[in-house]
């Protein structure tokens, strides 16, 4: 005899929570439609300030290449400006005195650099009076 | 016969790259009717739900600058992230958006306002913040409002003081129509949570307003 009861209290439990909503609604539409004008100036400032943002957002691969032009020719300037700068004289280090009389051509154009980077060739190095004298004594 | 019609059947190769080159110029001015359109059905929709967005925002961070700011970054972020989605999409996405800035707005207020207790310093400055969004017990309550002044007050002030979270599923689900699945999509937990949050909502505001809110 209770379960008819229960259907008729859920529906005007039903009908009560319909009513709430509508009425929560309608105030809340309310409210947005009573806004100052101050506060819809700014919103409408706001979407539009979205779009700008988007647009200029559009607008900045083209001036990729610029850009990437103008870091180059930077990064150019810089380089050149670094090779200019007179350097200060390399501190002297006392290195025995070779002669490189009798030698190929090739090697008497050996940089320092190259003599102390190459590691494997510092025996020749050392040895180089020796082959001076072979090479004398070949002729 | 033949010969006369071949002319016509086989355009010459210039002919045919007029035409291509007419068929780009046609596809481009097509991708670039879309963008317009896309670009109009974006303004329209960000035009019908800023007043909404702003209201959602109000009411959760209770200050008029915080909410603008607010629904400036969530319109930031949909136009830049989501401008080619159709505009049946936009409604979950923009309002996912929205409520996730409420709610970092919200934890980053909370964090300030510990280390403010923490350190002891008082607010200079005449800004509102979270902390001053707590209840006042000596405030009226929402039925007093409601006696006093307009129902708007009332709900106003009763959705200020549910958790943030049925306050954001209530609104969602109640005023902007989102079904359970796209609220859970907009707030970022599940679909039960939002059914658990909506109800106890919904009990307290009219436990809160009353029957004479009807």
């Amino acid at each position: 005899m209770s379960e008819p009861a229960m259907p008729a209290t859920q529906h005007v439990a039903d009908a009560d929570t319909t009513a709430f909503l509508s009425r929560v609604r309608q105030d809340l539409d309310h409210s947005c439609a009573v806004l100052d004008g101050h506060t819809l100036s700014r919103l409408n400032r706001i979407r539009h300030t979205a779009f700008d943002a988007k647009t200029a957002r559009r607008r900045s691969p083209l001036l990729l290449p610029f850009g990437g032009l103008v870091t180059a020719a930077v990064l150019m300037f810089s380089v050149l400006l670094l090779n200019d700068t007179p350097q200060a004289p390399l501190p002297q280090v006392s290195l025995p005195q070779i002669s490189l009389k009798g030698l190929p051509a090739a090697a008497e154009q050996l940089e320092d650099m190259d003599l102390l980077s190459a590691s494997e060739e510092v025996d020749f190095y050392e040895e180089l009076e020796f082959y001076q004298w072979l090479a004398d004594s070949a002729i | 016969m033949t010969s006369a019609t071949l002319p016509i059947m086989q355009p010459a190769r210039g002919d045919a790259q007029a035409r291509l080159g007419y068929d780009g110029e046609h596809a481009a001015g097509r991708r670039e009717t879309k963008a317009l359109r896309q670009q109009l059905g974006l303004e329209n929709f960000l035009a019908g739900v800023e007043r909404k967005a702003y209201r959602m925002a109000r009411i959760a961070t209770g200050n008029q600058e915080e909410a603008l700011d607010i629904v400036q970054d969530a319109m930031l972020k949909l136009v830049e992230k989501y401008a080619d989605k159709p505009e049946s999409e936009l409604g979950p996405l923009f309002f996912r958006i929205l409520q996730s800035r409420i709610h970092d707005w919200y934890r980053r207020s909370a964090v300030r306002n510990r280390f403010r207790s923490w350190l002891g310093t008082a607010d200079d400055d005449d800004e509102e913040d979270a902390l001053q969004l707590v209840p006042d017990p000596a405030g009226k309550a929402p039925e007093e409002l409601l006696a006093l002044s307009g129902s708007m007050e009332a709900l106003e002030e009763a959705l200020r003081r549910l958790p943030l979270r049925q306050q954001q599923v209530f609104l969602l689900r109640a005023w902007e129509g989102l079904d359970v699945r796209q609220t859970a999509h907009a707030m970022g937990c599940a679909e039960g949570s939002v059914k658990t949050h909506y109800s106890r909502a919904l009990t307290t505001l009219r436990a809160k307003l009353g029957d004479h809110y009807l």
